[in-house]
């Protein structure tokens, strides 16, 4: 177990102290994008497409101009005068930012009106006259393929059909030839569903426009304000936005997930007439706007699970239909066109697998966002635990035990996984005994057996999955060229305070307090004496963002190295102070002392204080550091969970009556914050699980873009979480660190539907999709029933 | 998104009386709530409007309706309309067949089956009521309809 190293008030790694940000959160003081307001500013509502697919055929600007109030309506053909009106994807696909005219997924932009306040605005986009032809919509991705189906992205050159990408990984003859050897192949098609972040706070910005000093000030919800200042200064530098004048400010976000990674449309719409009026421009998604734009999810996989008759994996092979919606701009690494799902061989010991995957054009939104999951990892998890579960259940046995004979044992690692990762630490064993042995399993294997005699529907689900976090090394990752390392900044006042800034941003992570944990816990400054300063590309170093799990990984670890540098500076200082040679002065938390007289001592409160006001001859004054990490290789959280349900056969509803979650995320920063992150991800897991899910009829409307349609679930929904965990620390971060914040919302969902469909087992039901609702649980029991 | 009702009523009139006011628009889309006809515009071919509320979306349909099938013989009609939202928040598609039989009793039986296809903000907001609604509509409309029957055999 992890030993706190420093005391409770100077709140180093290990404490569960108070989070520092949440003071004015709780208030009602945090400041989001919505917040701010400039002299002199404009708003701008968006007019979006009712059709999936259309032609346009003439958008009349008259009646909504003639609205007091109203000053301008931008349109496609507007853009496209400055070349703006598409713009590239992450992955070099291309988005449109307004249509001169086709319009590809229902709620598209189609064009913007600009007015003095936003009720008048909307006004405006209620009196736009736009006249399409509705042409009909590919929604099935399993058709986008077919002969004649009509050609999406005719604007493409070279494209001849509605493929996008194919990508494999793995050895496929190897892995077909095992699979066809194995005594037990065990099959399935799975679908993880179309799903939104559905933050609390929508997307939105104020850009702000000065034409006399040339600068571009721009408040925008991001999660990846350096990113997106550069991607700007690269798609708008030919219209005079260099990157110099451009300054981007994320505010506090009110929950990302992944979803404001991206750059939508909307945002660069209002950054250009901002720099087309020379006036601020303020515009904020509503509700329905952010639901309908963007997605995570949507993969369709194919999977075969071979092994020995008693249950030894031998070989994993998944072939996967991906629906992009119009244009791939799924926020992955650019050598990483599906992210990270080669993980998708989990935490087992086989030699044989092979990953390959199709991509497609269809009309809905793009997006493909990293909903809180490093880059596809969710959907490799649900693969491998359904189909884990999918044998034992074949081979008729124990889950648990199945995946006890198969682990990779604490002696394997580091572990080079069939398909290329090379994994860096876990016990996998004793986490699920610790689970086990915290829900109890054996107590509910027997209660199960004799409610089964009974005929009651009860089920017991796992998942044991290993995350793969912390993107990355800049050998293999980078985004646009710009390779994915992250930094600190530390500057120590004369009197012993700091003031540190990163290239992260967080979201609600608690940044402000684990950060200065790490700091407390290198320098011995007491949390509470360290500002944490990120989101400005004007003051912050650069780094590429918060997402996949990285800030603790990438700039956790450069803040270590960064104190590091500051403390052996200190040490010359100290030295200098106590008139010793630098080889005598020895660390401990907070203080420099002399080797064998422990009382000459000096901290680094006096160390700081020195080095604006006595320091050595020669040397450098000041005592600030800079670090940028390059992190040698990603990082592998895990974990185990296991959840019991029963399923009331006469109405499909399902209770999940315990669910336990044991995570190895490392050592830990901050305890309290690690299990807040874990219980907020488990209900992000069971939303999918249970609840979630964009429903598109055939005609490519979304049925449910409203939060009344669209159920995220609440904390009535969400059964009372317990949380655990082991702790195999990281070999190769300097803080022995993982990050967390994924790990329950990748493990949740195969947990709680192996648990389903374990209950669902007696009557012959083998798989379910999620979200398992209730009506398709009693749906799948009437078949059931039919057919017995 | 598409929805189908399918529904049978009876009226206590002569076949005759009722088919007669089957085949003359004005008379039947009278009877449909928030349905106008504005105009003839060819053999079998009407122009109008059609408004409806689906909760928290109002619609407003500049409506083409056509005849295409009017069966005498079977006392079978097809009508079919499509209408674009005068706002641009959609469009809608509807085909619906009755069939009439008359009753050994006396009287006739409607038996309705209309399809419905309807694209944009009614499908993305009102989808969960459309059915809902459609079958309210279809209540006011017999109830319309009937009235409207028994004051023409009243009147003659």
């Amino acid at each position: 177990m992890f030993k706190c190293k420093t005391s409770p008030e100077v709140g180093g790694m290990g404490h569960s102290v108070k989070r520092k940000e949440d003071a004015r959160f709780l208030h009602g003081k945090g400041k989001y994008t919505d917040d701010v307001k400039l002299p002199g500013m404009l708003h701008m509502v968006i007019v979006r497409s009712p059709y999936a697919y259309a032609k346009i055929l003439s958008i009349n600007k008259e009646k909504a101009l003639a609205i007091d109030g109203v000053l301008a309506v931008i349109t496609g053909e507007d853009l496209a005068q400055y070349n703006l009106h598409w713009m590239p994807t992450l992955l070099s696909d291309s988005q449109m930012v307004l249509p001169t005219d086709t319009v590809m997924h229902q709620s598209q932009e189609v064009c913007a009106v600009i007015a003095t306040d936003r009720y008048i605005a909307v006004d405006g986009a209620e009196a736009v006259d736009v006249q399409y032809e509705p042409m009909k919509a590919i929604v099935n991705p399993f058709k986008a393929l077919d002969e004649d189906a009509p050609l999406l992205r005719p604007d493409k050159e070279g494209q001849k059909d509605n493929h996008i990408y194919h990508w494999e990984r793995g050895e496929r003859e190897k892995t077909d030839a095992a699979i066809a050897a194995a005594d037990v192949v065990v099959k399935e098609r799975i679908h993880l569903p179309r799903i939104h972040v559905a933050s609390i706070e929508t997307c939105g910005v104020v850009a702000s426009y000065d034409k006399d000093t040339e600068k571009m000030l721009i408040y925008l919800t991001s999660q990846a304000p350096h990113a997106i200042r550069t991607i700007l200064a690269l798609v708008a530098g030919h219209v005079g936005l260099s990157e110099e004048k451009i300054r981007i400010i994320a505010p506090d976000i009110g929950g990302g997930f992944g979803g404001k990674v991206p750059v939508y449309p909307g945002y660069v719409i209002a950054i250009a007439a901002s720099f087309l009026i020379g006036k601020p421009v303020k515009w904020i998604e509503d509700r329905s706007e952010n639901l309908v734009n963007g997605f995570a999810r949507d993969y369709h996989m194919d999977c075969e699970l071979a092994a020995t008759k008693d249950g030894k994996i031998q070989a994993f092979k998944v072939s996967t239909l991906a629906d992009h919606g119009y244009t791939d701009s799924s926020a992955n690494p650019s050598k990483y066109p599906t992210g990270m799902f080669s993980i998708c061989t989990g935490s087992y010991d086989y030699e044989h697998a092979f990953a390959e995957l199709d991509a497609v054009y269809t009309n809905k939104a793009p997006g493909g966002v990293a909903y809180r999951c490093s880059f596809r990892v969710t959907e490799a998890v649900h693969a491998i635990e359904r189909m884990v579960d999918k044998l034992a259940a074949e081979i008729g046995k124990d889950p648990a035990q199945l995946r006890f004979e198969n682990f990779i044992k604490k002696e394997d690692f580091p572990y080079a996984s069939p398909l290329g990762w090379s994994y860096d630490s876990g016990d996998y064993k004793q986490t699920l005994e610790k689970a086990m042995d915290m829900i109890g399993y054996a107590d509910y294997k027997k209660e199960q057996a004799e409610k089964r005699a009974q005929g009651k529907l009860m089920g017991i689900g796992i998942c044991t999955f290993t995350e793969v976090v912390g993107a990355g090394p800049s050998k293999d990752f980078d985004i646009l060229g710009i390779k994915m390392f992250d930094s600190a900044e530390i500057r120590v006042h004369p009197t012993g305070k700091a003031l540190a800034r990163f290239g992260t941003k967080s979201q609600g992570q608690g940044h402000e307090t684990t950060y200065a944990q790490i700091l407390a816990e290198e320098l011995g400054i007491p949390y509470t004496d360290i500002e944490i300063d990120e989101g400005d590309t004007d003051t912050a170093p650069y780094g590429l963002g918060t997402y996949a799990s990285r800030s603790t990984p990438t700039a956790g670890a450069a803040a270590a190295i960064a104190a590091r540098k500051l403390r052996d500076k200190g040490k010359k200082i100290a030295a200098h102070l106590l008139e010793v040679s630098e080889e005598d002065i020895e660390w401990e938390v907070g203080k420099y002392f002399v080797k064998g007289a422990p009382e000459k001592s000096k901290t680094i409160q006096d160390v700081a204080f020195a080095a604006y006001t006595n320091f050595p001859e020669g040397m450098e004054p000041g005592f600030e550091a800079t670090h940028y990490y390059d992190p040698p290789n990603l990082t592998f959280p895990n974990g185990a969970y296991i959840c019991v349900v029963e399923v009331e056969e006469e109405t499909g509803a399902i209770d999940v009556k315990r669910f336990v979650a044991i995570d190895d995320c490392g050592n830990i920063i901050n305890p309290m914050i690690v299990e807040g992150q874990i219980h907020g991800g488990l209900t992000q897991g069971i939303a999918p699980a249970m609840y979630e899910g964009i429903v598109y009829d055939d005609e490519g409307n979304v049925l449910n873009g409203t939060l009344m349609d669209y159920l995220v679930p609440t904390a009535v929904e969400s059964p009372h979480w317990e949380t655990g965990h082991t702790i195999t620390p990281s070999p190769h971060h300097p803080l022995g660190a993982k990050g967390v914040a994924e790990s329950p919302t990748v493990g949740a969902p195969p947990a709680i539907a192996n648990a389903i469909i374990d209950a669902l087992y007696p009557l012959g039901i083998k798989h379910l999709d999620i979200p398992i609702t209730p009506d398709k649980v009693w749906d799948a029991i009437q078949v059931a029933k039919a057919k017995a | 998104m598409k929805t189908q009702l399918d529904k049978s009523f009876e009226v206590p009139q002569s076949t005759e009386l009722v088919w007669e006011h089957l085949i003359d628009p004005e008379k039947i889309m009278d009877c449909v709530p928030g349905v106008t006809i504005d105009e003839k515009v060819g053999e079998n071919h009407y122009k109008g409007k059609v408004g409806m509320k689906f909760g928290p979306m109002g619609v407003k349909y500049d409506a083409d309706i056509h005849y295409n099938e009017i069966d005498k013989a079977n006392r079978k009609i097809i009508i079919t309309g499509e209408g674009v939202d005068s706002k641009g928040n959609g469009n809608a598609e509807m085909m619906m067949t009755i069939d009439l039989s008359e009753r050994a009793e006396g009287g006739v039986k409607l038996d309705a089956i209309m399809d419905v296809t309807v694209n944009g903000k009614i499908a993305q907001f009102g989808s969960r009521l459309i059915t809902t609604v459609s079958n309210q509509l279809f209540k006011q409309f017999v109830s319309n309809f009937s009235k409207k029957l028994a004051e023409a055999e009243a009147a003659a």
